[in-house]
Formats: structure tokens, sequence, C-alpha cells
């Protein structure tokens, strides 16, 4: 498949894939002050240009041909093999302007905010989230890291159940998308330790240094599948 | 000849046919001694790896001793004892005649009182005593509010006569620690709180040895810890002791005292004594067993109300009355530890002399009490009643007693202050000689006296023509400020620690830790066959080791006593033994670091949860780390079992990972809040805050589990089969019936303590008591013994014809032996012949230290079998039988349902009341092994499990089983080790740290009773029960391990 070098913005892929992460950054950074002082309220505003960011990300650097990698090959012969009428019409979508990206991209949002939140959501009450208070707090920080490292993992792979199944055991070689993905799974789950510390300081309180963990490891971990993981599969 | 041939044939058939009896028999022989042979080779084999694990329990043993000699304080006690005719200021009395004129009229201080009425009202809190003042609106007053009002009502109305301050006691604030500050004016050091079980005599000078040798008569009422410390200085036929440690009885002992107070106090009998001691234990009780917060406490504050208006009645006004708390209790009725509630008691003085005035330069206020001290009691009522101030007093004379009642008595406020003092610099001059130490003269405290002195000399010379108040004043505060920087000195002076002896049971601990984690994951192949080298080089190093340590202890004079040397030369001895023994082996020996992921997780959750212990944050909030672990653990488990690709393990994995999770967090929800962790928890193990009583809804569960739990672990029986054999009996039928019974013991004695039935008391505990002695005997005596001759769970099926062939073979849980004429035999559960059997064991264990829980603790220990049965499958799911995670969850596991069983690393959060449930009394040594049962049941439960991780679905004909064995065992124990070594090793670096006491020390002292005791069930039980279930195996299969 021959390497496309623009989009449908008509700009590079390239340079806007390192653009998302300090757009991510600049926007959580910004808003944090207000997360410390209010949760919920700055949680729930701040849905919509985390959409408008991960939206854009997706539509401009994460269509089939724009990813800049060597397996797409293959995993077009698995497609083929697997029958799954989704990803050609993913295919159709890269070549059909702004209106060919809106069913995928509405599918993909829905997915994201109905069943991945409500996974993430359960993740978070596992690893120890208020069970009987902050459920505002749980539910909007489970939306926020949904949209931050599923929405574009489910944007790129669809619904190949083969695919997922792989996403599942982490035995999906590691690209831009899924080590972000991992990323921001392993920042979350630092991003907990410092809670019981007795610093008094006013950003300890939940969710805001899971949030943190969350885009600071996503963005790591973006970096790291460019460039240092690239294609590498994770073992056990 | 015709007829030799058939002769010849029948001589030879039967010479034939004997040869092969003989033959067979001698097979038969052969078999059975080549039985036996492997019999015995088993049980050495066996009999060795047991002396292994005891080395390493014989190592940790030293580390810890070694390590609390050097790190709980300690204090060295003098001999001398003060005496009537040497006062402290001086002044030496020569003839007969003047030191009865001095006992007459007061030994080193003319007297105030002829006669004395101490009552201690057992952790009478301060604010039990005060009106109730709304913060605001909202609040109402507790069930121990305004119900014991006399104290501050007569305060308030005659000052000259009753005072009332709050009581600060010294921490550890346990019964016998307070008696000891209350009579001796000493400070507690940490390494007595424990013997509050056993309270042996005091050795040092005392008030109520004093009050005997200045031929005072005491008479004592009450609390027996008394008694036993002092009971030789009591008038015998005046002393009326009561058992103090039955927390669930609120009346015998108040009732007892109330019965003998009175009579004494009528004018005939009170000439019969001169001191009278009363200790009512009712309000600690009520504290205990139902909290603070209860009408039941409300009901014994109001009964000591009336004690205390029918006493101030009877006393005359020759006598002081005095009736305070030895301690307080934190808001769930407990103590032990150093929360205000616990410290704060309260003290009230009384007498209708009218003496009590006020505090120099200090307003009175009833609002904002001066706190006192608890071991200002001591100087105070010395001089009070005329005897001489005990030796090693270090409190001051409280001043309202002395500086009269229009508060101007400055000479008399002075001179109590000055014996004090000088009582004080006599005990520091003597401690130091014994310490074989310099005096300090330049000290802040020596300066204060030295000032005060020259100042008082000054004035008595006639230096002062006009000596007003504020010379009288700034005297006293020298004096005052004198004892206060002394006390201050001392407290500082006594948390001295032993640092030689610290890093000496450091050293060992992590010396054991290399050698566990050596033996656990640096060796390739198997651990049976190398443990007699081992074994043998640890013991020539031991020998060594102890020998050359014993000659070094006789010619260098070292740090660390001669004991404490040997032992320390032992350890290491041994520990270069073991070094040793490893170059015979060296090129069997494996890098240490993990290879795989699990491995790194394993190592991570260890190091991580040693960590903890360096930080008191990340220490008190010990309950939310273990839960975060284990749910990594979790989400781990659900994405490698994503990877099998045997479709029915990985939906068994991921089945089994899921339950898992949700039982770690359903678990979690049971939980003791520790003060530090407040306000940000909410704790759910009691019915409320404020109470030490179990929520209705946790006896419907209680009842709930003895109906699933049961079947539950039948589910984990049936998936191989295996549910045959002992199995069904012992599961189905015994487990339940244990389980119902343990229903409904808690039953009752929640209408025991709700008083819902109108039955007999007596009856209702009788029965409760039977009940529960009935489980514990299933549990260790039945159980035990059953499981020793308990069979194999193993079911046989016959089958003749051939078709069942197809789908038999096809699942793989059975063994099939054909035979040649057709037929079959279908061995169900022969593919966890070892797992099913081994885990009778642990069903066994469960019973009785589920009984020996609260309600809700024992909801949990349920969900925590579930959860290691859960472990086992995803373990064998993921085939990580090998991998270290599995031991280490299991610790993890274990340390976690510790705080889900209401417990926390703190003082006050041991159940006490356990060694209550099957016995009225205090039994010797039952009653604190059941506080252990019940303190670290749940890591019993996970030690007992620990073999299963290496049996669990293993075929019995599998080599190297007992070694697999060995290997989970040595890093179960590796990472109770690296815990407890860290423990020790922060709680020894933290030494200084503002909060030792309330979180580094306690929590050193539950690791070291948790490795201790995980070591012995571990190394005991664990290792020593799979002798008879590889003899159980042996029977069917032979030996194979």
């Amino acid at each position: 498949m021959p390497h496309r070098t623009t989009n449908i913005a008509g700009l590079s892929p390239i340079l806007l894939t390192h653009l998302h992460p300090l757009a991510l950054l600049t926007s959580y950074f910004l808003q944090f002050p207000s997360l410390v002082a209010s949760p919920p309220s700055t949680l729930f505003s701040s849905v919509f240009p985390l959409t408008m960011i991960q939206v854009a990300y997706a539509v401009l650097c994460l269509d089939n041909a724009a990813l800049p990698h060597g397996h797409s090959t293959s995993t077009t012969e698995k497609k083929s093999k697997s029958g799954s009428l989704r990803p050609k019409k993913a295919d159709s979508a890269s070549s059909g302007g702004i209106a060919g990206h809106i069913l995928p991209i509405s599918l993909s949002l829905l997915l994201t905010t109905t069943l991945f939140t409500s996974l993430i959501t359960i993740l978070l009450f596992l690893f120890g989230a208020p069970f009987t208070t902050h459920h505002s707090h749980t539910i909007l920080t489970a939306t926020h890291i949904s949209l931050l490292i599923a929405f574009p993992l489910i944007y790129v792979h669809k619904l190949d159940s083969q695919k997922w199944s792989e996403i599942l055991s982490f035995t999906l070689p590691l690209d831009e998308v899924f080590a972000a993905t991992v990323g921001g799974m392993i920042g979350s789950w630092c991003g907990a330790v410092p809670i019981p510390l007795d610093w008094d300081e006013p950003w300890q309180k939940w969710p805001c240094t899971i949030l943190t963990g969350a885009y600071l490891g996503y963005v790591v971990g973006k970096f790291m599948g460019m460039y240092v993981v690239k294609g590498k599969k994770l073992v056990f | 000849m015709n007829n030799s041939l058939p002769e010849g044939l029948a001589a030879k058939f039967a010479e034939a046919k004997v040869r092969l009896h003989e033959k067979e028999r001698k097979s038969k022989q052969h078999i059975e001694r080549a039985n036996l042979r492997d019999e015995v080779q088993f049980k050495a084999t066996h009999g060795l790896l047991v002396v292994f694990f005891l080395w390493i329990i014989a190592l940790h043993a030293i580390g810890l001793f070694l390590f609390t000699r050097g790190f709980l304080l300690t204090r060295l006690v003098l001999e001398q004892q003060s005496q009537c005719e040497i006062s402290s200021i001086g002044g030496v009395v020569n003839s007969m005649t003047d030191l009865t004129l001095r006992r007459k009229h007061g030994c080193w201080h003319p007297k105030t009182f002829d006669k004395a009425v101490i009552v201690v009202i057992d952790a009478l809190r301060f604010d039990f005593t005060v009106p109730y003042e709304a913060r605001d609106n909202a609040s109402e007053p507790h069930y121990f509010h305004n119900a014991f009002t006399v104290l501050s009502e007569v305060a308030a109305s005659e000052p000259n006569n009753a005072i009332l301050f709050p009581f600060i006691a010294d921490p550890p604030t346990t019964t016998l620690q307070r008696l000891k500050g209350l009579t001796t004016g000493t400070l507690p050091t940490f390494i007595d709180a424990g013997s509050n079980f056993a309270g042996s005599e005091i050795d040092e000078d005392n008030l109520i040895a004093q009050l005997r040798r200045q031929g005072k008569r005491i008479a004592f009422l009450g609390d027996d810890t008394w008694v036993a410390l002092f009971g030789k200085h009591f008038e015998q036929n005046l002393t009326h002791p009561y058992d103090s440690l039955n927390v669930w009885d609120l009346h015998t002992v108040d009732n007892g005292v109330n019965e003998h107070i009175f009579p004494l106090l009528e004018q005939k009998e009170s000439k019969k004594w001169d001191v009278l001691i009363g200790h009512y234990l009712g309000v600690d009780h009520a504290g205990h067993r139902y909290g603070p917060d209860h009408p039941a406490m409300s009901n014994k504050l109001k009964q000591m109300d009336g004690v205390v208006r029918n006493l101030i009645e009877a006393i005359d006004s020759k006598t002081l009355l005095i009736v305070m708390g030895d301690h307080g209790m934190d808001p769930k009725g407990d103590h032990g530890g150093e929360s205000q509630g616990e410290i704060e008691a309260a003290l009230w003085m009384y007498s209708k002399k009218g003496i009590f005035g006020k505090y120099p330069g200090r307003a009175a206020s009833v609002a904002n009490p001066r706190p006192v001290a608890q071991i200002d009691i001591v100087p105070t009522l010395a001089l009070l009643l005329g005897v001489p101030i005990p030796y090693n007093n270090l409190g001051a004379p409280i001043a309202e007693a002395f500086v009269g009642p229009d508060s101007d008595n400055w000479e008399n406020l002075v001179q109590v202050n000055r014996i004090t003092g000088a009582q004080i610099r006599r005990y520091q001059q003597a401690y130091a000689v014994a310490r074989k130490e310099e005096v300090d003269g330049d000290s802040i405290a020596s300066t204060y006296w030295i000032r005060g002195e020259s100042k008082y000399n000054t004035l008595l010379a006639g230096g002062v023509p006009h000596a007003d108040a504020e010379h009288w004043s700034s005297i006293f505060h020298d004096f005052s400020a004198f004892q206060e920087e002394n006390l201050r000195v001392c407290r500082n002076l006594w948390a001295r620690f032993d640092l030689v002896s610290m890093s000496a049971g450091c050293l060992v601990l992590a010396g054991s830790i290399a050698i566990l984690a050596v033996y656990a994951r640096g060796i390739s192949g198997g651990r049976v066959e190398i443990t007699g080298l081992f074994l043998q080089c640890i013991g020539i190093g031991m020998s060594v080791g102890a020998l050359t340590a014993y000659v070094t202890g006789f010619v260098v004079s070292t740090k660390l006593s001669r004991t404490n040397t040997a032992l320390l030369g032992t350890a290491l001895g041994s520990m270069a033994g073991f070094a040793c023994a490893l170059v015979y082996i060296k090129w069997r020996l494996l890098p240490l670091w993990p290879t795989s992921v699990w491995g790194a997780l394993a190592a991570l959750f260890t190091v991580s949860h040693a960590l903890l212990f360096a930080s008191n944050s990340f220490t008190i909030w010990e309950d939310i780390v273990l839960n975060f672990f284990l749910a990594t653990f979790g989400i781990g488990a659900l994405v490698h079992s994503q990877r099998q690709s045997d479709l029915t393990a990985r939906a068994l994995g991921a089945y089994h990972s899921l339950v898992f999770l949700i039982l770690v967090r359903v678990a979690s929800l049971s939980k003791l809040c520790r003060e530090e962790q407040m306000p940000y928890c909410v704790s759910t193990f009691y019915a409320s805050a404020t109470t030490s009583v179990s929520a209705p809804y946790s006896l419907s569960l209680l009842l709930l589990m003895a109906i699933a739990l049961p079947s539950v672990i039948k589910s984990f029986y049936k998936g191989t089969k295996s549910y045959e054999g002992p199995a069904s009996f012992w599961i189905g039928f015994s487990f339940r019936i244990g389980l119902v019974l343990n229903a409904v013991y808690w039953i009752m004695d929640a209408a025991d303590n709700g008083e819902w039935l109108s039955i007999d008391e007596r009856l209702l505990k009788a029965t409760k008591m039977f009940v529960s002695q009935l489980i514990l005997a299933m549990g260790f005596v039945v159980g035990q013994v059953g499981f020793a001759w308990a069979q194999v769970c193993l079911g046989i099926e016959l089958s003749s014809k051939q078709g069942k062939k197809a789908p038999l073979e096809q699942n793989p849980t059975s063994k099939k032996i054909s035979s040649d004429s057709g037929g079959s035999v279908v061995l169900l559960g022969y593919s966890n012949l070892h797992g099913t059997r081994f885990l009778l064991l642990v069903i066994t264990w469960a019973l009785p230290l589920i009984l020996l829980q609260k309600p809700l603790g024992g909801i949990s220990m349920g969900i925590l079998l579930w959860q290691i049965l859960n472990v086992l499958e995803i373990i064998d799911c993921n085939e990580l039988n090998d991998s270290a995670i599995g031991p280490v969850v299991l610790g993890l596991l274990g340390n976690a349902h510790f705080f889900s069983t209401g417990h926390q690393a703190t003082l006050p959060s041991i159940q006490w009341e356990t060694a209550f449930i099957p016995f009225t009394t205090i039994v010797y040594p039952w009653s604190p092994l059941l506080i252990i049962l019940n303190s670290v049941g749940p890591q019993i439960l996970t030690a007992l499990s620990v073999p299963l991780i290496a049996l669990w679905k293993k075929q019995p004909k599998q080599c190297g089983m007992l070694s697999c064995v060995m290997v989970c065992i040595a890093t179960f124990i590796l990472y109770h080790t690296v815990v407890a070594t860290s423990a020790a090793a922060c709680a020894g670096w933290l030494r200084r740290h503002l909060m030792l006491h309330k979180i580094f020390s306690p929590r050193f002292m539950l690791g070291g009773v948790v490795l201790l005791v995980v070591d012995i069930v571990v190394s005991l039980v664990s290792l020593g029960a799979l002798r008879w279930n590889f003899m159980a195996v042996a029977e069917v299969f032979g030996y194979q391990y």
C-alpha cells in the first residue's frame, strides 16, 4: 500500500500526531487548578474539548492508510480472512472526506461513552475507588480515561473480534495507539501512589492523581510506541 | 520305570509349584520390603526438610529477639527505697523517739490527712465527668454524657473541698502499666506493654510499700491486678480481689466492691484501716463490650455517680477521698494506645477540711481545667499522708492541694516542691551511678535547681527582708521548672535504643532473606536431595559460630551480652555454613532477578509492601494498598488467562479472575478504621463507630455462609470429579454443620449482649460455651485426627462396555485402567489427588478460625477460603505453579484479610474478647493462644494453603512434587520475612519519629508475630501434614515425590 503523507485536512499526519500529546497536556494542565478546586464540574465541562481533540486526532492521524506502520498490510490480510465488513467501510471512509468519517466516529464515541466507560468505572471500583461516595467523580474519571485510551483503539480496530481478543490478552503488537493505551493504564495505576501520603495537598484528592497519571502515561506510552517499542509484543 | 516318568513328572510339577509359590511369596515380600523401604526413605527425607525449616524459624526467632532487645525501651529498676528518717533535703533522725514522732506527724513534711479512700474507676474518661456542652445545635449528648455528674457538681459548688482535673496518663494505657505509674511515679517503658496478662510484683519503691512501711494499714477491694502487684502489703482480712479480665461481666467486680466498701466506712470498721483502695471495673468492661455510646455505659456511670455520692456522705474530715480513672478509652471503648481519649482520665480530690486552692498565676475555671500528669499523684499523696516520697518518683506535687484554701500558703508550696525536687535529684544521681555514667551537672534542669536553691537559702538566711508573693512564686517556678525539665529529659533518656543489638537483629533477618531468596528462587532442579548437604554444612557452621562467639564473649567485652553474642554467632555461623554448601552446587545457582512478568510482579508486590513501612502514611493505609495489589494481580490473571490457547483454560481463568477481583473488593468493604485514617474512612466492622457490637445483618450473613460456602468448595472438587471418598462427608456434612453451629454461637452471643431472649442468662452462657467448645474440638481434635487417617478423594467406577471408552478418554480428570477382559476401572478424581486431600486440612482449620473471628470477620474468612481456591485455579489455568506469584499473592491475601477481619496494626484493635469465646475465665496457655489465632487467623489460613499451589491439580505420579512444595513454602516465608524485616528496620530507623509508638512500633510487633506464627504453621503444620498426604496417596499409588 502506498504511503500517504497527507490526509483530508491536507496536513502531515506525522506532524499532527506529535502535536496531539501537546494539545492533550496543555488542555489538561490549563484546567488543572479548577479540577483540583471542583473535580466533577471541571471533569464534566472538559469532556467536550477532550472529545474534540481525540476525534481530530483520530480523523487526521489514525486513518488506516495514515498509520505509518509496516504491519498494516498484515491486518488487511486478516481482515479479508475474517470477512468483517467494517474495516472495508473504514477504508472507504478514508477516501470519502469528512462525511465518511461521521459514522465510524460516532459509533466509536458511542462505544467509548457506554461500554468502555462502564468497564473502566468497574475497574476503578475494583482498584478501590470510594464505593458509597464520589460516584460522579468516578464515572466522569472513567469517561475521561476511556476517551483517552479506548476511543483511538476502537476507532482503529473497529469491532474486529480477532483484534480485540489480542488487545484483551495484550498480545497485539505495540504501535502508537496501543502503546498509548497501555501507557495510560500504567499511568493511572501509578497515579494512585501519592493518594495516601499525608502531604495535605489539595491535588491529592480523588481523582486528580489518577487522571494526571493517565494523561502522562498516555503521552509517554504514545511516544514509546512511536519510537521505542514499535512492533514489539508484551511478554508475560 | 513306566511309572517313574509320571512320578517324576508329578514330582517335578510339585517342585515347580512349590518354586512358583516361593517365587510369588518372595516377590510379595520383595514388594512389601520395597514399599517399606520407600516409606522409610520418604519419612527420612520429609524429616530433613522439616529440620531445614526449623532452622529458618530459629534464625527468625534469633533475629527478632535481638532486635526487640535493643528496640523496645528498657529502664534500669533501682532497688533503693526512701526512708522516713532520711529526708531528701537532709536532716537525718538519729533517735527512735524522734522517728516515732516523725511518723506520727509526717515523715518529710507535716501530713494533712490521717486516712485516705482511693477509688479507681477503670477507664473513667475525663469527658464522662463534665457536663455536656453541645458544640453546635445539631449534636446530641451521647449515652456517656451527663450520667456521672457528682464530681463536677461538687467541684463547682465547693471549690475548697473538691477539685477536678483531667488526669493525663503516659501510654501505653493498659491497667497494669497505669497502676505501676500511679504508685511508683515512674515512666512506663514499652517492653512491659504485653505483660498485662500476667501482672508480676513491683520491685521498685512505691507508694503502697511506703504506706505499709510507715505503719498504715491498707484495705483493698476490686481488680485483682493490685493483689498481683502489691499483695503482701494489704491487710489480709480486708482484701477482696475479683477477677479483672472477664470483660464480658459488667457487674461482679463493682457489686463486690460495693458490698465491702460501705461497711468498711462505718464508724466501728473504719478503725481497722488507714488507707482504703477500691477499684471498679464496670465502666471499662462496658466500654470493651459495648463501647461508650451505649445505654449500658449510661447505667454504669449512673451507678458510679451514686457510689461517689454515698462515699461523700460516709467519710469524715480527717479522710481524703480520691476518685480517679487509670486511663480513658477510644471511641469504641478500647484502650492501650495514646489517643487523646485514651490518655485523658479524670482525677477528683475531695476533703471536708477545705484545703484546696488555686494554681499560682492561673484563674480557676471549671471550663478550662489544668491537666495533671498521673505520676503527680504519687508525691501528692505521699506528702498529704506524711510518708516518704517513693525513691524513683518523677512527678510533682499537685500545687492546688498545698497552696491553701486562700491560695497564699507560699512557704508550704515551695517546701513540698523542694522536697520532691531533692528526691528527684537523689534518684538521678543513683541512676547515673547504676548506669556507670557521669552525673550531668550542667544540664538545664540542674541550672533551675541551683537557682531555686540559692534563692531559697537567701530567703531563709534573711537575705530578703520582705519576702513577698512574687519572690516565693519565682522560687516555686524554679523548682517546678526543674521537675518538668527533668521529666522531659527522662522521657528522652528512656527512649534510648541499643543500636548494636538492633543492628545484630536486622543483620540476622537480612541474612535469612538472602538464604530464603537463594533457596526459593536461586537454585535449579530439586530441593529434596540437597537438603542433607545443606543441613550438614549448616550444622558445622552453627557449631563453629556458636563456639567462636562463646569464646569471644569471654575474651573481648562486646556491647552485647554473652548470651546474645552466642546467639548471634550461632545464627551467623549457620548462615555461613549454608553459603559454603552453595559452593558445592554452584553450577546449579541461578540469577535471582525475575525473568518473567509474573516474577517481576511478585517482586514488585513484595518490595513495595516492604517499602510501605518507611512512610507513616503508607503504613496507615496498608489495607487499601494491599487490596490495590490484589486487584492488580486479578487483572493480570484475567489478561494472562486470555493468552491460553486452550479454550477451557481461558474461560476458567477468566471466570476465577473475575470472581477473585469481586471478592477482593467485597472483602475490603469490611473494615475497622484506625484513628489516623479519620476522617477519610468509615468503619463498617461493628454496628457503629462508637461500639464494639456486631451489626445484626452480619448474623444472617453467617447463616448464608453456612449454606453457600460448602457448596462453593464442592464446586472446586466437582471440576476434577474429586467429590469422592471423604470429601462429601467432610465438606458437605461436617463443615456445613460446623458453620451452622458457628452461626448459632454468634446468634446466641448477640442475644446475650442485647438481652433479646428472656431465658436464664446462665443457661444461655453455658449453651454458648458448649457450642463454641464443640466447634473448636471439631476443628482442632477430630479434624486433625481425621485428616491423618483420611483416605484420598478417589472414586472408582467400573465399566465393562467398550463404548464408554471414548468420552472418558476425553476427560483428563480421571484415569482409566483397562484389563485384558475388556472391563475397565475408572479412577475419579485422579488428576487432583494431592490437592483435594490436602485442602481438607485447610477446611478443618478454617472452621475454628472462623469461629474465633467476630461475625463479619468470619464472613471475611469464608471469602478468604473462596479466594484461595480462586488463586489455585488461576495458578493452574495459567501454569504458574513454579512462579513466585502464587505464594506472594497468598501472603498478600492473608495480610489483606487481617484488616477485613476488623484488625489494625495498633494495640487497641486487639480483640481481647476472643479469649472468652470458649471459656468464662482466663485459662493459660489457651487464652493468649486464642487471641493469636484471632489476630493472625487469615495469615494462618493462607499459610496452611501454601503447599496447594504446588499440589493443586497435579497428577500424583509426578516427579519433584515435594521439591515444588518446598519452593512454594520458602517463597511464602520469604515474602513474610521481607515484610517483617522491613517493618523492624523502618521502626529502628525512624526511632525518633513522632509516631514511633503509634504507628511503627505496633507494625513491627505485628510483623514479628505474623512471621513467627506463619513460620511455625507452614513448617510444622503444612509441611508436617504433607507426610500424611503423601502416605495416603502412596497407599494407592506408591511413593513418588
